[in-house]
């Protein structure tokens, strides 16, 4: 078994956390094999962007309406 | 067991010319200074079997990142390396990889073959299937097991635990592991959501702020609106509108009752434009309360009032001062008469004066006389003195006796007189001062009667009359006052109704203004209501809440990762310990251990294997480790995992470069006694720089050696190798 097996394997979690989780695993594996930990960083960062900016952009409205 | 049997390479890094390389001995020896192609040769083989899987950020290793495979001085560019193996049952494979320009482009196309041992040969996918299954484990294994890179033992030797960790995750093949750990740390994922709670709770505060400051205001105002009389039925825009309507019209009325004109002012449609209505109405009131005729009326009469009341207080005044000097007139003529009675007076002194001068010159002439004997006695012949110059008599002290006579009766003559004209100038002189001072006063009692006369005129002109000297005007003027109060009084009250009526509109603006801030108030609560209850806001909420999944998610394979490194790197160890420990005590052949254990744990707050090493009474070793020792623990950490048998045995080579970077002549000959051990199971390719290990090899190895010697390297043909 290959460390992608193995870790995937082993990650907990109830049923919908687990299919979510496994299937960023696979992100941050494939991220990996392109671009070491730049690419599992970059992954990890683009998915936290997405929420940041959603987050900045109603942030900024609301608080122009404020 | 797949073992190496020949090596060729055409333009691979270092390599221009094509080079072949035979592997029969148990020992191969790749010797020659630096950067002479040793290192180029083992990485063919690496490439060979691994193509691009040992190139670039994800193989952990510095100096493979944008590692270049074609050598620039290739004209045309072209990379070939094969590489033939044999397995266990003596079966020969042949692998090819090339990269060889794609079409008329100046891009190179990898192409991987392999010849299978019965001649056939399979290409692309088919050839890469093949190759797996022939060597069986991956990239990372190959690095843990099968070539010790120079870059893992460099990496042990740091004296920063965290690097030596990861050095030695390395060399057990679990970097990927703490690369991926790495990687997710590097995102700073909980800086990120700590900013992100921080900035919602903050702004969730700043909305629960404004509502409760928004409510309070909005209470405040409805408590002022009532004590102003404000019903809670009219604290609506309706309401606001009409009572705007009835302000307007009540003006509108009051206007046309004084006769003044009100603008055309409009009632707005909604409630915020009824402030700038409130406003421009409350500029009419003012304007009116100003302009309105009564009140223009009471300012003129003030103004008269004022006018006729300092005429009234200059009569009262001139006519106190010109009394008080008709007064003083009056009293100097009694006492000192009449202006022609001092003239008379003053004549008669000043005759007296001149006849008294007449008589003064008389005498003085006497006395000048006197004066001139005196004189001609007291300045004579001496003989002469004793006699009277005019009857020659005897006369002693003549002189004498003339002087005390002249003396004697001219003197108090003359002084009598002076003394008489003196009185009589004193005489004089007060004469005239009275004479002066009856001329002033006349002249102040006439300026009196002008300036009583003048204000009386104005007086008629202010009362509109004529005034005779048989009129007071005193009386007239306060009679005129009185007719002023009374018309005053009349206005006060014309007035008092008029404002009373403005005040009322006025009370009706500040209604409208006190309800235009209530609906404010509800208004901007209502907008902070609605932001709260509002869909972003939700999401916001929810977007927090994905964030703390996110980290969630991530937090659960990260102790997956942690947890399988650990196990993974706890079995490695377990397996290898022994082999380990024996290669160790034996290269380092430090006299204070006589046994390693060598142990994993996981850092709590790194989620990463950390190794130790602890001596025979389980004292950290690490702290007294040489770099020689640290060099020979990479290679006994190397050489365990490759000759465990605890591993996979796919491969029955291991590949070393440049193993003896730290070590000590004592640490070379026990590296190459545990070579000599290990070449009874393994062929070993050894690249070395290192002439005393070279030579160590030669004459303690027991196994038979082929030397390729590298000894010069030129662009344009790549390096020299001879077998030797």
């Amino acid at each position: 078994m290959n460390y992608k097996e193995g870790v995937g394997d082993r990650i907990a979690g109830d049923a919908d956390a687990l299919g979510r989780r496994k299937e960023f695993w696979q992100e941050i594996v494939s991220a990996y094999e392109k671009e070491g930990e730049d690419g599992v960083k970059s992954i990890l960062s683009k998915r936290s962007c997405s929420i940041t900016e959603e987050f900045s952009k109603l942030l900024r409205r609301l608080e122009e309406n404020l | 067991m797949i073992n190496l049997r020949r090596l060729k390479i055409k333009g691979f890094r270092a390599y221009t010319e094509t080079k072949e390389f035979n592997f029969n001995s148990p020992m191969v020896l790749l010797l020659g200074e630096n950067h002479r192609g040793k290192s180029s040769t083992l990485n063919a083989i690496e490439w060979c079997l691994f193509g691009k899987e040992c190139m670039g950020k994800g193989t952990g290793i510095r100096e493979r990142i944008n590692w270049e495979v074609p050598n620039r001085n290739m004209k045309p560019p072209g990379v070939s390396v094969i590489l033939e193996l044999e397995d266990g049952k003596k079966r020969r494979y042949v692998i090819w990889r090339t990269l060889s320009p794609r079409g008329r482009g100046r891009s190179l196309e990898e192409k991987l073959r392999v010849t299978l041992p019965e001649g056939s040969s399979v290409e692309g996918e088919e050839a890469k299937e093949k190759l797996t299954q022939l060597i069986k484990l991956s990239f990372r294994d190959f690095l843990t097991i099968v070539y010790q890179h120079q870059e893992a033992i460099r990496a042990v030797l740091t004296q920063e635990p965290r690097d030596r960790n990861d050095a030695i995750d390395r060399l057990l093949g679990l970097s990927d592991y703490r690369n991926i750990l790495t990687g997710i740390e590097a995102a700073r994922l909980e800086k990120e959501q700590r900013e992100i709670g921080a900035s919602f709770d903050g702004f969730a505060e700043k909305v629960e702020v404004a509502l409760r400051t928004q409510r309070s205001d909005l209470r405040d105002r409805v408590e002022r609106a009532a004590k102003k009389g404000v019903k809670k039925s009219q604290l609506n825009e309706r309401e606001a509108l009409k009572i705007a309507k009835d302000a307007k019209n009540q003006l509108l009325q009051f206007a046309h009752q004084i006769g003044l004109v009100l603008p055309d002012i409009s009632p707005p449609e909604g409630w915020k434009g009824l402030l700038q209505f409130q406003t421009l109405l409350e500029g009419e009131i003012k304007r009116f309360r100003s302009e309105m005729p009564e009140v223009k009326r009471q300012q003129d009469l003030f103004r008269e009032r004022s006018k006729i009341m300092e005429l009234r207080e200059g009569y009262r005044r001139e006519k106190e001062r010109g009394d008080d000097i008709r007064q003083r007139f009056q009293g100097f003529l009694r006492e000192k008469g009449s202006n022609k009675v001092l003239d008379g007076k003053i004549e008669g002194i000043i005759e007296e004066i001149d006849s008294q001068e007449k008589k003064l010159k008389k005498v003085n002439a006497r006395a000048a006389l006197i004066r001139d004997a005196i004189e001609y006695l007291s300045c004579g012949v001496r003989s002469s003195q004793d006699r009277c110059p005019l009857c020659g008599n005897a006369a002693p002290d003549l002189a004498e006796h003339l002087k005390e006579e002249w003396e004697k009766r001219v003197g108090n003559e003359v002084h009598k007189f002076q003394k008489q004209m003196e009185d009589l100038r004193i005489n004089l002189k007060e004469l005239k001062d009275l004479s002066e001072e009856y001329g002033r006063l006349k002249e102040k009692l006439k300026s009196a009667e002008e300036t009583l006369k003048e204000i009386n005129r104005k007086i008629a002109q202010a009362l509109g009359r004529e005034i005779t000297e048989r009129d007071d005007p005193y009386v007239l003027v306060n009679k005129k006052l009185d007719s002023i109060d009374k018309e005053l009084k009349k206005l006060e009250d014309a007035v008092r109704s008029r404002q009373g009526i403005l005040d009322d509109i006025a009370h009706l603006l500040d209604k409208i203004e006190l309800i235009v801030d209530i609906l404010n108030s509800e208004e901007k609560k209502r907008i902070v209501e609605e932001i709260q209850a509002s869909p972003e806001y939700r999401r916001m909420e929810e977007l927090k809440d994905e964030f703390a999944i996110l980290l969630d998610d991530i937090d659960k394979i990260k102790q997956a990762v942690s947890e399988i490194s650990h196990e993974e790197a706890r079995q490695k160890v377990g397996a290898a310990e022994k082999v380990i420990d024996n290669y160790f005590r034996e290269i380092a052949s430090n006299p204070w251990v006589s046994n390693i254990e060598f142990s994993v744990s996981v850092d709590s707050r790194t989620a990463r294997n950390h190794y130790e090493f602890r001596d025979q009474h389980g004292k950290d070793l690490t702290p007294i480790l040489s770099q020689g020792d640290l060099n020979a623990m990479a290679l006994s950490i190397f050489l365990g995992m490759a000759t465990s048998r605890a591993v996979k045995e796919s491969f029955g080579f291991v590949m070393l470069d440049d193993p003896s970077q730290s070590l000590g002549s004592g640490h070379k000959e026990k590296l190459i006694e545990v070579l000599d051990e290990v070449l009874k199971d393994r062929m070993v390719v050894l690249s070395s720089m290192d002439k005393e290990l070279q030579d160590l090899v030669f004459s303690k190895i027991t196994g038979a050696k082929t030397k390729y010697v590298f000894s010069n390297w030129t662009p344009e043909e790549g390096p020299q190798v001879r077998e030797e």
